[in-house]
């Protein structure tokens, strides 16, 4: 019993420093692949750079359409997808929330919530045909 | 435990005797930003003088630029399409402060947390790593927790900088080392920031065409910008 136990333990200590030594190194293909799959993003000219360089032009959100008004149109009259109007969609969706109620707000909830989650960048949720904004 | 230290430092010891040898390098360096599924690629080749620590990077990618780093932190950036310069001084971009000062000048050992103020706390051996534990000193205690270097055949591969409140800031991988004459050089750096919680940046530069004194084109080491280019206001240090 005492030698099985020994065993385990041992083979516990050698299993955790195999997890602590794969902490410290990166598989290479995978983030190639990450790359690979990436869109590109354009800088045209050295005025986007002068806004902070490449990493900065990346936070942009979409202007004209703020989050915190999405988010309270949502609050407000989510129920009729005001908020879908705001930041644009098809004719047919926005009357499907009316008709809906906002998925009896379930929908127009899921909305809200998303739009604070995605507060930094809702370019996504913008001019998005779809009834679900959310789904990919 | 002993018999690795003393490893470490004699081919520290050895690399910067050696080192002295090499005046110039340049190489090719490739730089992509990950964020939120998009990415940025930026393409350059750089340029080194060891005795002077000036870097020169030319940039290949869209907007093409000559970026001149002096280790004051003076910077001057020109654009030769539209004959315009950026020009600045922070010593933030001290060109001492720049990856190649650090793998140029030897100073792997630290990854340059030593001029940045951070202090070994510990080091312990992991089979065949050895974890180091690093400590902020002054300022830096104010932002950082601590910072911690892996090494493995004496090599760092790995760094991470933990934020006050001890959630990671940045974890570094260095991989595919080469050696070229006395200068050894991680070919491959993978960065991972959080800014933000649940919210990550991925950086990967890759360096090759790594090319040693004679055989470095001294066009842009001696790089005069001219002087009638438009000299623009705006200060990128203030960002």
């Amino acid at each position: 019993m005492k030698k099985l136990l020994l065993l385990l333990s041992l083979s516990c200590l050698v299993l955790l420093g195999n997890v602590k030594a794969e902490n410290y190194t990166i598989d290479n293909s995978k983030v190639d692949e990450m790359f690979e799959k990436a869109s590109d993003i354009e800088i045209s000219s050295y005025s986007e750079m002068l806004q902070g360089g490449a990493s900065r032009s990346a936070f942009k959100v979409v202007k004209g359409k703020d989050p915190v008004i999405a988010a309270a149109l949502n609050f407000c009259l989510g129920w009729l997808g005001i908020h879908r109007l705001y930041l644009g969609t098809k004719p047919l969706t926005f009357v499907g929330y009316i008709v809906t109620l906002g998925g009896l707000g379930v929908i127009s909830f899921i909305d809200f919530v998303m739009i604070l989650v995605e507060n930094r960048d809702i370019s996504k949720f913008v001019n998005n045909p779809q009834f679900f904004m959310w789904l990919e | 435990m002993k018999k690795i230290l003393i490893l470490i430092l004699t081919n520290i010891l050895i690399l910067n005797i050696y080192s002295q040898n090499i005046n110039k390098i340049s190489l090719h360096r490739e730089s992509s930003l990950l964020i939120k599924g998009k990415k940025v690629i930026n393409k350059a080749n750089c340029y080194y003088n060891v005795n002077s620590a000036l870097i020169v990077e030319h940039s290949l990618s869209t907007p093409e630029y000559i970026r001149i780093t002096k280790p004051s932190g003076e910077v001057k950036q020109y654009f030769p399409k539209e004959n315009s310069l950026i020009q600045y001084q922070n010593n933030m971009v001290s060109s001492k402060r720049n990856d190649l000062y650090i793998y140029i000048n030897n100073l792997y050992e630290d990854l340059g947390l030593s001029i940045e103020g951070f202090k070994m706390k510990s080091s312990n051996q992991e089979g065949e790593l050895i974890v180091t534990e690093w400590l902020p000193t002054g300022n830096n205690a104010k932002y950082f927790l601590k910072a911690k270097i892996v090494y493995k055949n004496t090599m760092p591969i790995y760094m991470s900088i933990y934020k006050i409140d001890g959630s990671v800031q940045s974890k570094t991988y260095y991989s595919d080392y080469q050696i070229f004459g006395t200068l050894v050089l991680p070919m491959r750096v993978t960065d991972i920031s959080y800014p933000i919680k649940n919210d990550s940046i991925i950086r990967r530069t890759i360096y090759s065409k790594v090319n040693l004194n004679h055989q470095v084109d001294d066009v842009y080491l001696n790089y005069k910008i001219p002087k009638n280019a438009k000299l623009l206001k705006n200060n990128p240090s203030k960002y």
